[in-house]
This record gives C-alpha cells, sequence and structure tokens, in this order.
C-alpha cells in the first residue's frame, strides 16, 4: 500500500523570512507565553523542572491519547465486549486485512472502542474479514473469549485474498487443504483429548514461528483459539496451534493437549498458506 | 544535569514565532477531555530530555503556529551533537504538521529536511536526503518503518497510531537508544562497539571504548551523568516531528476510497458475508514469514 507515501497539498513549510517579518517587539513575550502555556498543557501542568531523566517516553509527553489505554487485542489477552461469531460454520470469500498502523477496535461500526489492533504480532498481523459496513470491517480477534470478533476502520487496514481454507474434522481426525473450494490434500492428524478438547468453531492462522524451547515442531502455526480447559499451558495463554510431532503414532487419535498434530509434509504446505485464512473446526 | 525547561528555550535570541491566535484565554477555552489537533517538532527523554519544541495545539480549530531556529540553549553543551536547523510547528482544525530543516543527530542520523503532517484523518512522512550511519533511509511510506539495530539502536520512521476518537497521531522519527535491552550480560556486536562513540557523543558521557556489555555502558553512563538509569526502557528516546490531526467533518464521504476497494459494490454474491470490493481484484494475501518467538502452544 502506498497511498500514504504522496503528502497532500498542504501549503509549504513557511521560511523563516516571512516569519520574520511578522514578528516584532512582541515576539519574546508570545514565545514566552506560549511556550509556558504550551508546556503547563503538555505536562498536565506539573512544574517544568521535575522532568527529570528518564521520565516518560517523549511521545507520551502529550495528553494522554483517547484509546491508548486500552488492551491490545492478541492472543495473550481477553478484551471484555467483543462481539461474538455470529456465524461459526460460515466461510467468507478469502478477503484477509492487515493493520497498517496501531488501531482501535470497536464493538460495532462507529461504535465502542474496546481493544488496540497492532500492524505485527508473530509477523505482520493478518486477520480474516467477515463483515463490512460503513466504512468498517468485522474481523476475527485472536484474543479471549474464543470466536470473538471486533471492528476496525477500513482505512486503516490493507487487504487481500487468500484462496485458501484449512478443514479440521476432529472426529474423522482428518485435516483438509483447500484452494478455491477445491480439496489440494488432506492428512490424518492428531487432536486434543476428551479432557483437552480441540474447541470447535471458525479461526484462523495468526502466525507462523519457530521456537528453540519448543523443539518438537521446526515451525508452529498458532491460531486465533485457545484451549476451553487449559487457561493457561507451559506458561503460555492455551494458544491452540497446528504444528508436527515427533512420532507419527499419534495421528489419527485424540491425544493432545488441544493442538493439532499434522505430519511434516502437512505442515511444510500449511507454513505457506497465507496468515488469516480461515481454519474451519467441526466434529464432522 | 541535561534538563532543560521550555522557559529558557523560549529565552533563546535567535527564536523568531508568532502565534496566529494568542492562547491568553487558553483556560477558559479549553474544552476538557478533547484531544486537540497539535505538532512538535523535537522532543527527547532519557540522560538528554527536551520537552517538546516548538508545541502547538490548536483546541479551537484556529491556526496556530510557531517556529525556532534552532534549540541551542536547550541542548548546551550538547550543541555539537544535535543539530537543528529550523523548526516549524502548525495546527488548525483537521490538521498539524511539523517540519525540521538540517538535522543531524550525532552523525548517526542526519536529513536536510523531515516533515511530518497530518490532514483529515491521513498523515505521513516527508524526508530529504535522510541517511541513517551513512546509508540512505529506508521508504519511509508504509507506517511504522523499523530500523532494528537493536539492543543498541531503534530508529522507527513514520510510526502511527488511530486514536479511539478517530485521531490520527503521527511520530516522524523516533530514535531509541538500547531500546529493548534487558540483561546487562547481553553482549554488544562489533558494530554497536563501532556506534559507541557516537553514543558518547549523544549523552555527553565519556564511554569506555572497550565496553563489551550492555551492563557495561549502562555503568558508563550512569557514572558520568551520576543518573540511576535502568534496564527495561530507552536509555534515550528522541523524537524528530509528532503531528495528531482529527477528520476535518464527517468524512464519510471518503470512507473506502483511500484504498484499493473502490469499487465499494455490496452485489457480491458470496453468501451472507457481505465482502464488499470485489475479492477478484484484490492482491494475493502473501506467505507468512517465519519469525522467532517465546509463545508455548498447547501441544
Amino acid at each position: 500500500m502506498s497511498q500514504h507515501t504522496a503528502p497532500p497539498k498542504a501549503a509549504p513549510s513557511k521560511g523563516p523570512s516571512r516569519r520574520a517579518l511578522l514578528t516584532g517587539a512582541v515576539v519574546g513575550v508570545v514565545v514566552m507565553f506560549v511556550a509556558v502555556l504550551g508546556f503547563a498543557f503538555f505536562s498536565g501542568g506539573s512544574d517544568p523542572a521535575a522532568t527529570g531523566p528518564s521520565a516518560v517516553a517523549a511521545n507520551e509527553l502529550g495528553p494522554a491519547a483517547p484509546g491508548a489505554d486500552l488492551l491490545a487485542s492478541t492472543t495473550f489477552t481477553t478484551i471484555e465486549g467483543a462481539p461474538s461469531d455470529p456465524n461459526p460454520d460460515q466461510v467468507n470469500d478469502g478477503i484477509v486485512v492487515h493493520p497498517l498502523r496501531e488501531t482501535p477496535v470497536y464493538d460495532a461500526p462507529n461504535g465502542q472502542a474496546i481493544a488496540r489492533m497492532e500492524p505485527t504480532q508473530f509477523g505482520d498481523t493478518w486477520l480474516p474479514v467477515i463483515a463490512e459496513e460503513s466504512g468498517f470491517v468485522q474481523v476475527l480477534l485472536p484474543s479471549r473469549p474464543d470466536a470473538s470478533t471486533g471492528w476496525l476502520r477500513a482505512d486503516d487496514v490493507e487487504r487481500a485474498r487468500t484462496p485458501f481454507v484449512v478443514n479440521v474434522h476432529l472426529g474423522s481426525k482428518q485435516l483438509e487443504l483447500l484452494r478455491d473450494g477445491k480439496r489440494v490434500d488432506s492428512w490424518s492428524i492428531a487432536v486434543g483429548k476428551q479432557e483437552t478438547p480441540t474447541p470447535t468453531g471458525r479461526t484462523f492462522l495468526l502466525g507462523a514461528f519457530s521456537d528453540p524451547s519448543q523443539n518438537f515442531s521446526p515451525v508452529i502455526l498458532p491460531l486465533g483459539t485457545h484451549s476451553p480447559t487449559h487457561d493457561t499451558f507451559g506458561g503460555g495463554p492455551g494458544t491452540v496451534a497446528i504444528h508436527t510431532w515427533p512420532s507419527a503414532d499419534a495421528f489419527g487419535s485424540a491425544v493432545s493437549e488441544g493442538c493439532i498434530r499434522v505430519p511434516a509434509d502437512a505442515l511444510d504446505k500449511l507454513a505457506e498458506v497465507p496468515l488469516g485464512t480461515l481454519v474451519m473446526i467441526d466434529q464432522d | 544535569m541535561n534538563t532543560k525547561t521550555l522557559a529558557r528555550a523560549a529565552a533563546v535570541g535567535a527564536v523568531t514565532s508568532v502565534t496566529a491566535l494568542l492562547l491568553g484565554n487558553t483556560a477558559a477555552v479549553a474544552q476538557e477531555d478533547t484531544f486537540p489537533d497539535y505538532a512538535y517538532g523535537i522532543a527527547a527523554s532519557g540522560a538528554l530530555t527536551i520537552d517538546p519544541l516548538p508545541y502547538v495545539a490548536s483546541k479551537d480549530g484556529k491556526f496556530v503556529g510557531d517556529q525556532l531556529l534552532g534549540i541551542g540553549d536547550v541542548l548546551g553543551e550538547h550543541e555539537d551533537d544535535i543539530a537543528l536547523g529550523v523548526l516549524t510547528a502548525e495546527a488548525e482544525a483537521g490538521k498539524a504538521e511539523t517540519s525540521v530543516t538540517e538535522l543531524n543527530l550525532l552523525s548517526i542520523l542526519r536529513a536536510d529536511l523531515v516533515r511530518t503532517w497530518c490532514e483529515d484523518g491521513k498523515g505521513g512522512l516527508e524526508i530529504i536526503n535522510g541517511t541513517l550511519l551513512g546509508q540512505p533511509l529506508p521508504d519511509t511510506s508504509v507506517p511504522g518503518t523499523k530500523v532494528d539495530l537493536s539492543p543498541l539502536l531503534t530508529v522507527t520512521l513514520n510510526d502511527q497510531r488511530r486514536n479511539s476518537d478517530g485521531s490520527l497521531t503521527v511520530t516522524g522519527i523516533e530514535l531509541s537508544v538500547l531500546p529493548g535491552a534487558t540483561s546487562p550480560d547481553e553482549e554488544l556486536s562489533d558494530e554497536e562497539k563501532a556506534a559507541l562513540p557516537g553514543l558518547s557523543a549523544l549523552l555527553g558521557a565519556p564511554l569506555d571504548a572497550g565496553a563489551s556489555t550492555v551492563g557495561d555502558v549502562l555503568d558508563g553512563v550512569n557514572g558520568a551523568l551520576g543518573t540511576d538509569i535502568a534496564l527495561g526502557s530507552p536509555l534515550q528516546t528522541i523524537t524528530v516531528g509528532a503531528a495528531n490531526c482529527h477528520e476535518s467533518g464527517d468524512g464519510s464521504s471518503d470512507d473506502g476510497s483511500s484504498d484499493d476497494g473502490s469499487s465499494d459494490d455490496s452485489g457480491d454474491d458470496s453468501g451472507a458475508d457481505d465482502g464488499a470490493a470485489g475479492s477478484s481484484t484484490l492482491p494475493a494475501a502473501p506467505a507468512p514469514s517465519i519469525v522467532a518467538a517465546a509463545l508455548p502452544v498447547t501441544g
């Protein structure tokens, strides 16, 4: 996206000479007055001399920006007031969006801000669009509670399309990769055991990362959903992921803590699928 | 201590300035809880503190402008380390802009002009002849471009944040020293060691050129400046250019046209999910980049 490159036809910065002409004997007084007022406003009225070293980051010196105190919607957070996914069984038309800048998450178009969305989480953030209205897009969120959604300003996102959908069938323990609605491949997988089930519903590929301390899989694909039984797991927030597993004997059974274990060749293909691609998990 | 106050800055003889709006009645006019359209040219926090300069805010929509020729008095002994030409800041309803000419931050970052602008809820950064450590700066058209020389330095260009009131804050350049160091035992790379003289100049602290860890650098800084700076927050942050503006009017008429979805047809036929902007014309979503992360998953 490069629409943001070209500055508008802003008035060119006025040169000092022009300003100098306008100044005059009162300049010193005005400057002092405005500077002091400006600072008083900026600092909330505190004594300038009290601004010591390592106080706050420079861009936090101003009045608190509206919404700056909202939680970011990530796999680590819980966002209260986020609307539930109205159609958790429905496949969208492949539109995914990437926030170009930090932007608020609203509970409705022109609604209440409930969270912030950051441009990067595991690399660039890409989220599936499930609806669009009045200059806003409704996306699935990576935060808890599961199956929660939020609205982003369409002006603040870059759009693209993924041709893929991943179907996960917990009953048959099969994972299908679809491209333009046609099955590309399928694999026998391992899913969550009865006590720690893999959650059903519509979620998405949130990231692709490697982690030396989780060496069971060279790449881990976290999803936008969480274990319904593990509030935390191993120090993490219970994020459900797709990854491979060192031994093949688990495939075809329900043995995991909630994650979806796939054969290595499946992981190779899935690691090429764009982030934001829907992962539809059902009991079939 | 290097902290200077704005009051001193205001006394600088070289200052020229005019405000179209004399804020004599600011206190009475100020509308509480509104976030103004504002701009400033430079600010710094950490070992060297510079309060935002020149800072202007338009709370009632009228034009406010200010201009400085250098900030030598604020910089004091650092005058040779941070060079600035003319700084301007202007704000009015739906528009804010600031520019800094002849910028030289310790010879680390140089530019003939840095213009940070925001208009009607959109914004950007224009840099003319910008270099970082002698290399041309990357394209800054994409918001949030980051040059990461961690743990020693990060430079973020054209950082943008949409606020929940719909206003947009653009931060032109933010240079952070020791931005994310968490362990004093962290080793400095050869490049970082090579940058130590520049850091010495920035902080006005003679650092041991033989420093090999983050802890060595911190000890050197704290010893020289009498400070007690700890890890976890940047040792020094310098911001060049910040502008915040609201959308003028409702702005609803151009919703959706600023990005690619110009054909905002509602007649998409793919089920109940109303995908606007004919999806067939959209670019293909990129394959993911595999990043390093530490997120324990449910296994």
